[in-house]
């Protein structure tokens, strides 16, 4: 693993082309494809989330002293995630195509405007205060 | 936490501040429309026009201004992680003061009289002066990572120079001077279009193409060219003021072009073209580009062209109008989805966004902007005659926009009680 952030980065943008393709399956009304790419979608997620929530923040959390900061509003903002994507499950099960659409439009933008944040804040201030970043990170078996 | 920026996106602006920035934005856009359907025609589609340049800064001070100032005020913490300084304070007075400021150099140039211009000059260039010093603060500790943030830390120097040269340029005019420098009204109007509008653009377009429409991120170098691609040659247009006669007006215009021929690239690649606003940023693209090449072209177009009316209406309305309009329709459905979801209990499910504000709404409001935008570009053929109809679409456009906002207001208060409620009712059920 060269760059750990670079690592977590990849892994959003690959969340995103998941849940693209997801939309674009729906559209093309394959839901098999669909189904499939959701499952990657939410696996890819979940797995992100469990990363950040079990070695990142902590570390962060340990180096900063802030535990009220960032990383609550992080860990938030997972929390609304996850409720999102069982809704969009829900909606998958029901096949309701316009309402996992309107599902899956919602928790885009959510997962997007969470997403910048930490690029463009916290992972930075993470690669400044956290010592041994890739270690961490990889202690968790995620690829590198 | 000294040298590192402060972990600031969880002290954004409360929601109701910047707001109040955005939700006036169509509603001044409906006046604007109104002020072209209605107004004096004379002179019309000349850019000198008394009409046209009242219409110029309604739409660039009035509309456009406070939703750029508020969309900064949450962008930078956000983005950056510094929060603008005395947001809280300057927030409320924005929309206030730039429609107030607009308005008087409205008046100023109908009327031609010399109290519009006075009031702009001496009190709402130095009054918005104060967000602009706000924002260069602020930007002074942005950490440059990306086109977005190269953007964010260097803004605040154009919008600051925009309204100097403005407030300069009303204060001649106030003092009775009838056409002050050529050149210095050139300068205001590059520094305000191309130092302000297009690099501010290209900085949140870097940013949100990729995140909202899933078009494939800048390449790195690009990302560098921010804000320096444009900034070098309008600060080498100062020494004209020297004397010293330089090509940066085409320098400058070139600049755009190759801006607008990378967003335009990556808007085409765009994973999520279904969605309503991707239209909306594609013709924006495409009118900067047409910025560039008519700019570029002048010299070997014919004299008679409506050139300076279709420079104004393309920049303005299709590069600026139209990706503001495809903003607020994905940001204040968000913003009130998320205070929804924090206002109630977690186990009260939120209805997605697209139940707040309907797809299908949004595109026949996307499309009632698009014709008001090919009426405008229509105009020169028959002044008289189409000023009417081009203004009353315009808008109409707009007032579809500031209708869609409210009704997205209205079910927040509707869904914030039924579902409020709803949930009281569960848990005493549950007692
Ligand atoms: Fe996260
Ligand atoms: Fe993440």
């Amino acid at each position: 693993m060269s760059d750990p952030i670079a690592t977590l980065i990849h892994q959003h943008h690959e969340a995103d082309a998941l849940l693209a393709r997801v939309e674009g399956a729906l559209r093309g009304d394959d839901w098999p494809l669909a189904q499939r790419c959701f499952d990657e979608a939410e696996q890819s997620l979940l797995g992100h989330f469990e990363l950040e929530e079990q070695q990142l923040f902590p570390a962060f959390e340990a180096a900063t002293g802030m535990r009220h900061g960032p990383t609550a509003v992080m860990r938030d903002e997972h929390a609304t995630m996850r409720d999102l994507l069982d809704s969009c499950r829900m909606q998958l099960i029901a096949a309701d195509r316009d309402g996992l659409l309107a599902e899956l439009d919602t928790l885009l933008v959510l997962i997007q405007q969470h997403n910048v944040k930490e690029e463009n804040v916290l992972y930075p201030m993470c690669a400044l205060r956290v010592a041994d970043l890739a270690t961490l990170l990889a202690r968790s078996g995620q690829p590198a | 936490m000294s040298a590192a920026p402060a972990l600031a996106f969880e002290r954004a602006p409360q929601p109701g501040l910047v707001f109040g920035c955005l939700l006036p934005a169509p509603w001044v856009g409906v006046a604007a429309g109104l002020l072209l359907a209605f107004g004096p025609p004379d002179g019309l589609p000349d850019r000198f026009a008394p009409l046209s340049l009242s219409l110029v800064h309604l739409l660039a001070l009035g509309m456009l201004l406070p939703v750029m100032l508020g969309a900064l005020f949450q962008l930078l913490p956000v983005l950056a992680g510094v929060p603008v300084p005395l947001a809280r304070w300057l927030a409320p007075g924005v929309a206030l003061c730039c429609v107030g400021t607009a308005s008087a150099l409205a008046a100023g140039f109908l009327q031609g009289s010399a109290l519009g211009f006075r009031w702009a000059g001496w009190l709402g260039a130095p009054l918005l002066g104060l967000p602009a010093l706000a924002i260069c603060r602020a930007g002074w500790r942005v950490v440059a990572v990306n086109a977005s943030t190269r953007m964010l830390r260097h803004i605040g120097i154009a919008l600051l120079l925009t309204l100097l040269l403005g407030g300069l340029l009303a204060s001649l005019f106030g003092a009775g001077l009838a056409l002050p420098l050529p050149w210095l009204l050139d300068w205001h109007i590059a520094w305000g279009l191309g130092g302000w509008l297009a690099t501010l653009l290209a900085g949140v377009a870097a940013t949100v193409l990729p995140m909202f429409w899933q078009t494939p991120r800048p390449p790195a170098a690009a990302e560098r060219l921010l804000p320096w691609l444009l900034y070098i040659p309008l600060a080498l247009g100062g020494l004209e003021g020297a004397g010293l006669l330089l090509p940066w007006r085409q320098m400058a215009l070139a600049g755009v072009g190759l801006l607008a021929s990378l967003g335009l690239f990556g808007v085409l690649r765009a994973a999520r073209k279904h969605d309503p606003a991707w239209l909306l940023w594609l013709c924006a693209l495409l009118s900067w580009w047409l910025v560039a090449a008519l700019g570029l072209a002048r010299d070997y177009l014919p004299a008679q062209w409506p050139l300076g009316w279709w420079l104004g209406v393309l920049a303005l309305v299709g590069g600026a109008v139209l990706p503001v309009n495809a903003m607020l329709g994905k940001i204040i459905p968000f913003l009130v989805w998320l205070h929804l979801r924090r206002r109630l209990p977690a186990r009260v499910r939120v209805p997605p966004m697209q139940s707040l504000l309907r797809p299908v709404w949004q595109r026949a409001q996307v499309a009632s902007l698009l014709l008001a935008l090919t009426a405008l570009l229509a105009l020169p053929l028959q002044p008289a005659a189409l000023a009417l109809p081009a203004g009353l679409l315009f808008a109409l456009s707009q007032a579809g926009l500031g209708g869609l906002l409210l009704s997205v207001g209205w079910r927040f208060i509707r869904l914030q009680r039924s579902l409020g409620a709803g949930a009281v009712g569960q848990s005493e059920a549950r007692r």
